[in-house]
């Protein structure tokens, strides 16, 4: 789990770092700017590179994985196959 | 000795009125004293560490109130900075940086372990960490330590250095940076003030990226003023509302397609109201009529629609509710700029300017001009007629002097406002030893207005697996440059000279059925 957290927040703090008061696991990193439009295709890219999984449409679509702690669990059941 | 004008008169501004908010950026504020410290103590910090007249300082640059900060303590110092896109790999941000003669690096720590990672780059100059502490950088916490009294003149600054480089391509391609003195940045700002009668009560809000010039502009402006930034991290519509909501910007410049994902949110019911804009502009690309109406119904403010480029500043502007019988014009030239349409050259007789109503392409000549592309000068004059610059749009003057924009001429991609050159990501992609050759195109996308798809063609023998090439984009190419669609042909569309017709691969593929 801890690799994947490590993978989601390189990519979600590339510009800007979390804010420190927050609850990590409910925050949506999509309402609050930290990964737009254009960087959500390269963010999914490179997640289904280095976990070896694959996210359908409606998984990129869900609230869920727009939550750190979201996004984490779903990698996490993925790759547990 | 000759000191800085941007510098002089914020600091002028800081004696005037201190204690006024001077900038406010994701929940900071700082008042005009607390600005004028700032920015002194950063020029100390670069003077203490060897920065001298004419260095130039790259910085992977976010938005916030330090990086605002920076552009003041380099326009006093006489340095220039050059401010890169952090979502850049790492192979675009040499280029840039080799291309901007970079002598000093400024960046986060993420940015100086990738490129410890990815070989290293040579800085002859100070590395300051921006957050934490890294090895053979100064930590930005050093600024603390410094004098916040502004430091004495080293050498005098004319106006005519070099403030910015803004870097407008964004991979290898060989980078075009745009370079924009000190008094170029003044006489941007004074021509915005004139034309929006912009004043110091003004709360301007800039919600682009900061290594683009338009914020640049909207940041640098009300501080000259004496008036108030307001500065967006990040950009998503509703942080947008929220910001205008809390703060209460009263004018602002805008993307189009920024402004048609507010208009969705703004129409839900539980949308704040927003009364605080007294004028919107428009910029960037062409807002639908529909939107724009709405908007004004919205919002009830002044609402204009603006034409300009990087290289030229903003070249024409209208007014919607001064202009009822030109609805679908992007305005009449700044006092400033002069425009000439242009014939293709290939289709010229002798005269090589159109006639009323005749579409040709965008020159502009202006005296908000950029001194040019730096150490491009050769890419510079190519892009100039007699002396106007040519934007490579097309457009029509109408019998009263009314500019209509009418699409492009150069092969661009235009994606959330920013450039995305096609040849660039053709050329990364085109690296790869399954493919025989490829290309970018536009694709229309109801947010960002358009989003860059790829064709991509296999050798013979040879298969294209999606997954990987979708990992070698994300590795390889700035997050603006991502394909969102990927489709692999059989070939791609060409005229009988064998030259890629880039504008028709989406017929293209949509007659082979392909986009569904």
């Amino acid at each position: 789990m801890e690799e994947i957290r490590e993978a989601i927040l390189d990519f979600v703090e590339r510009e800007y770092k979390l804010p420190d008061d927050i609850d990590q696991d409910s925050y949506d990193y999509v309402e609050n700017g930290y990964v737009d439009s254009m960087g959500l295709v390269q963010f999914v890219a490179i997640l289904e590179d280095q976990f070896d999984i694959e996210f359908t449409k409606d998984e990129l679509l869900s609230s869920e994985f727009r939550t750190i702690g979201g996004l984490e669990k779903m990698i996490s059941s993925k790759i547990a196959g | 000795m000759k000191r800085s004008l941007l510098a002089d008169l914020f600091y002028q501004n800081a004696e005037a009125t201190p204690a006024k908010k001077a900038i406010w950026c994701d929940g900071k504020s700082a008042s005009y004293k607390e600005m004028a410290d700032l920015i002194s103590r950063y020029s100390n910090l670069l003077l203490s560490l060897g920065a001298s007249y004419g260095d130039h300082i790259a910085i992977p640059m976010n938005n916030s109130i330090e990086s605002v900060a920076l552009f003041f303590s380099a326009a006093d110092l006489g340095l220039c900075v050059v401010p890169l896109n952090p979502s850049l790999p790492f192979e675009a941000i040499k280029v840039a940086m080799l291309a901007g003669d970079i002598k000093h690096l400024i960046a986060r720590k993420a940015f100086l372990s990738e490129c410890e990672r990815s070989g290293g780059i040579k800085i002859d100059g100070f590395t300051i960490c921006l957050d934490k502490e890294f090895p053979g950088a100064v930590p930005f916490a050093k600024i603390n330590e410094m004098p916040s009294t502004r430091p004495e003149p080293q050498h005098d600054v004319d106006g005519s250095e070099s403030l910015i480089l803004t870097m407008t391509s964004g991979s290898t391609g060989t980078p075009k940076p745009i370079d924009i003195s000190q008094q170029n940045k003044y006489d941007r700002s004074m021509a915005h003030i004139r034309v929006y009668s912009i004043t110091t009560d003004d709360y301007i809000l800039a919600a682009t990226p900061l290594y683009h010039s338009l914020a640049e502009r909207l940041v640098i402006l009300p501080l000259i003023l004496g008036a108030t930034s307001i500065l967006m991290p990040r950009f998503t519509p509703a942080l947008w509302l929220k910001c205008a909501e809390e703060q209460k910007p009263t004018f602002t410049i805008a993307v189009s397609a920024q402004l048609a994902q507010i208009l969705e949110l703004l129409k839900q019911e539980d949308a704040p109201e927003i009364n605080s804009f007294r004028c919107i502009v428009s910029s960037s690309a062409l807002l639908e009529a529909s939107v724009k109406y709405e908007l004004i119904d919205l919002l009830k403010c002044e609402f204009h629609e603006m034409y300009g480029a990087s290289e030229v500043s903003t070249v024409t502007d209208i007014c919607f509710q001064d202009a009822p019988d030109k609805q679908k014009s992007v305005g009449k030239p700044f006092d400033e700029a002069e425009i000439k349409i242009l014939r293709d050259e290939s289709e010229t007789d002798f005269d090589t300017v159109c006639l009323t109503g005749e579409v040709g392409e965008i020159a502009v000549k202006s005296k908000l001009q950029c001194k040019g592309y730096y150490k491009q000068e050769a890419m510079m004059k190519a892009a100039m007629f007699e002396d106007y610059f040519r934007t490579g749009d097309l457009g029509y003057l109408d019998e009263d002097g009314y500019l209509y924009f009418a699409g492009r001429k150069k092969e661009i991609i235009i994606t959330g406002a920013i450039n995305v050159y096609p040849h660039d990501i053709d050329q990364i992609i085109g690296r790869l030893p399954e493919v025989e050759e490829c290309a970018a195109f536009s694709y229309p996308d109801s947010r960002l207005g358009e989003v860059v798809a790829l064709a991509v063609v296999a050798r013979e023998d040879q298969e294209i697996n999606l997954r990987s090439l979708k990992a070698y984009c994300a590795k390889n190419l700035a997050d603006f440059q991502q394909p969102h669609k990927i489709f692999i042909v059989d070939s791609l569309p060409k005229n009988t000279m064998g030259k890629l017709q880039r504008m028709a691969i989406l017929d293209h593929v949509r007659a082979a059925g392909l986009d569904e």
